[in-house]
């Protein structure tokens, strides 16, 4: 009963020019971390977008929090702990009551559970176009892919995601898709796809795209959404924007498919009260985002829109193995891509991809690895300079850089043989006298031997050493000397 | 509920600081102009009438099947199709003073369609409507029986931040929202009584 995208119509003639790392679909096996950074550092766009995170992030959050959000803060943090302790009754609690009002709960364990379930809805309707408003679990678990190998259009009514999608590319940002393209590359998308030169105004440019994208609400079978806050006490899904997309996702398709994670949940309706502005004000320097759209159930007897079936598909992908440790707090996360836009490293990397994750940034360094869906994310915790930046930032004081630290400890203990061997080896050549003396000798020779340049002859560290040099280690050892020649001639200090 | 009020959240001042502060419909126009609506606040529903016609001219209306929408746009080029339409006319449960804020709940008479397909949303409201702090919108969405299967809370026109973080009016949902605010300043709301007919 669905008919095919308008808003793609075309889409074949933009071209991808991204990095490899940046594609749609996440590689299973990326470069080096060293390697892929180096390459973002080194690429110009990624100045301008740490110039605009950085513009935005001190036009946002100058002055640290607004006297009247301090309360709501703290209040916000408990809430958000207060269910995870309990969370599986939340959970039940949300389940009734969905189900109550006509609406059909899926549990999922993995990402292939749950894509394979909204697969299954999509075939029962013969649904051939997918509209989607932004979420970032339907990233996680690589649902356009999957309903894409089934011959399905998805079509991203999200602005941002929309710009992305077009290049082929995965959102660099939580809630700024497309925060690492400058207005000219945006401007370019659209131009390939209209196949002619349009009014390069941002304002027409986003013209351009609601016009596009008017008629597939309009004629999609199947809605998806993500799922900002759930509540259990009403079985209320709560979801924010500032486009309305959501408000048309799920009212014009007959099939709406709201996918969540399980940390979603909140007790109750007057939680949103205290969560939405501070998810508006954290996220984008709103006081409140434009749109909280509130499903509570399909449509009812008598109206005339809103969807006939409402699914909601709740997947865990990972988490219950953190329920429990001393990271369970990550799952308080509300979303709001604070932590990214405060960043120095995100910012610098020119936005998320180079992370190869779903979730970059402090969140993503600290998540990705306990979802342990990839082997490669237990380096991404590297990936921080430790400011702490991102937990001032926090909506709901979650302690990032606590966990930085914790995960690399971790990573430490636990296997790559060599590198701790190295470690090891080190702190014994350093904890006795003659070693240290003989390693720094050695420095001062080698520095003297080899040529200032070296790094960049080496053949795998070339790229990883673009724009690095070796210290000067020709002194070395020299502090240590004349500190003691002074030490024996008495001199002052 | 718990125990805690979500009414003593971050919006809730003293009272002496609340009785020097601006009424209701005046924080209310202030902060729905903020961030890029209209408000219009009219003594009654005949005013209300003739800022609707004006608004709307000629062209074509979609609208709740509610008494006080049907006498407001009561002579209006009215059509059923919402995609055809070039304004949609509702009601709002609650407006929040604080914020600019509508709370909108759907049913039968109340479709989700008319406030967001339509490129321009006329909100009636009145006075009575008004409530303080988001949070208290909130609650009065959540007080409603039997629970409404959509609301909706609504913060001026539609906008995306999307190019360059900047931040555009007109997304996907309505390019103008238009609150006309019935009746005078609500005796509960401190401050001056008399109805201040935006200047246009
Ligand atoms: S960790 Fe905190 S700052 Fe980062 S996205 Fe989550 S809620 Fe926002």
């Amino acid at each position: 009963m669905s008919g095919r995208s308008i808003a793609l119509h075309g889409a074949e003639r933009v071209p991808h020019s991204r990095p490899e790392w940046a594609g749609s679909v996440r590689p299973g096996h990326r470069a080096l971390l060293p390697l892929v950074t180096a390459e973002a550092v080194s690429r110009p766009e990624s100045a301008a977008t740490a110039a605009r995170l950085t513009e935005r992030s001190r036009e946002w959050q100058d002055g640290g929090w607004p006297e009247n959000l301090v309360p709501l803060r703290e209040r916000a943090a408990r809430i958000r702990r207060e269910t995870l302790g309990d969370l599986e009754s939340h959970l039940a609690q949300l389940a009734a009551k969905v189900t109550e009002h006509g609406g059909t709960v899926h549990r999922a364990a993995t990402a292939a559970d749950a894509t394979a379930i909204v697969r299954r809805i999509a075939a029962e309707h013969s649904v051939r176009l997918v509209v989607k408003s932004k979420s970032m679990v339907t990233e996680e678990i690589g649902l356009n892919p999957a309903l894409e190998a089934d011959g399905i259009e998805v079509v991203e009514t999200d602005l941002g995601e929309y710009i992305v999608q077009l290049g082929d590319e995965r959102p660099s940002h939580i809630i700024a898709p497309a925060v690492h393209l400058a207005h000219r590359d945006v401007a370019e998308r659209f131009d390939a796809l209209a196949g002619e030169r349009l009014d390069h105004d941002v304002t027409a440019l986003a013209g351009f795209a609601r016009a596009r994208l008017r008629e597939d609400f309009r004629t999609a079978g199947l809605g998806v959404t993500g799922v900002n806050f759930a509540v259990a006490e009403t079985g209320t899904l709560a979801i924010v924007t500032n486009e309305g997309n959501a408000d048309l996702v799920t009212s014009q398709p007959p099939v709406h498919v709201a996918i969540m994670t399980p940390e979603k949940v909140v007790p109750r309706m007057a939680d949103l009260g205290v969560l939405i502005p501070l998810l508006s004000h954290a996220g984008t320097g709103q006081r409140m985002t434009v749109y909280q759209t509130l499903v509570t159930g399909p449509r009812r007897a008598g109206e005339s829109d809103g969807p006939r079936e409402l699914h909601l598909v709740i997947v865990d992908n990972g988490r219950h193995r953190i329920l429990g440790t001393r990271y369970e707090e990550v799952l308080a996360c509300i979303r709001c891509g604070a932590c990214q836009t405060a960043c120095p490293v995100f910012r610098t990397l020119g936005g998320g991809h180079a992370y190869g994750a779903a979730y970059g940034g402090p969140i993503g360094a600290v998540l990705s690895p306990l979802l342990a869906q990839h082997e490669q994310d237990r380096e991404l915790p590297y990936l921080s300079s430790l400011c702490g930046a991102c937990a001032d930032v926090c909506p709901v004081m979650i302690p990032l850089p606590d966990m930085l630290v914790d995960l690399r400890a971790d990573d430490a203990a636990s296997g790559r043989r060599m590198s701790r061997a190295g470690w090891r080896a080190w702190s014994a050549l350093w904890s006795n006298r003659a070693g240290h003396r003989v390693s720094l000798a050695v420095a001062a020779a080698a520095a003297r031997l080899l040529p200032r340049r070296f790094l960049t002859r080496l053949p795998v560290a070339r790229r990883w050493a673009r724009g690095r040099e070796l210290p000067d280690l020709r002194g070395a050892g020299r502090l240590r000397r004349a500190l003691r020649r002074r030490h024996r001639t008495g001199d002052p200090a | 509920m718990t125990g805690e009020d979500p009414s003593s959240g971050a919006h809730a001042e003293d009272a002496g600081a609340e009785a020097s502060r601006p009424s209701f419909p005046v924080r209310f126009a202030a902060e729905l102009e903020r961030v890029g609506g209209r408000c219009h606040h009219v003594p009654d529903r005949a005013a209300a009438r003739t800022v609707v016609a004006r608004l709307c001219g000629d062209g074509t209306v979609v609208a709740d099947a509610d008494p006080l929408v049907a006498e407001v746009t009561d002579g209006l080029r009215r059509v059923e199709n919402p995609w055809e339409a070039d304004t949609g006319v509702t009601t709002a449960l609650a407006a929040v003073a604080d914020t600019g804020s509508l709370a909108l709940v759907h049913d039968r008479e109340h479709p989700r369609r008319n406030s967001v397909v339509p490129p321009v949303h006329i909100a009636l409201v009145p006075v009575p409507a008004l409530v303080g702090s988001y949070a208290d919108a909130i609650v009065r969405l959540a007080a409603v029986r039997p629970a409404p299967s959509g609301m909706r809370m609504v913060t001026g026109p539609s906008s995306s931040g999307d190019i360059e973080m900047v931040q555009v009016r007109g997304m996907h949902g309505p390019l103008a929202l238009h609150v006309v605010l019935i009746g005078a300043a609500d005796s509960r709301a401190s401050g001056s009584g008399a109805p201040e007919v935006a200047s246009e």
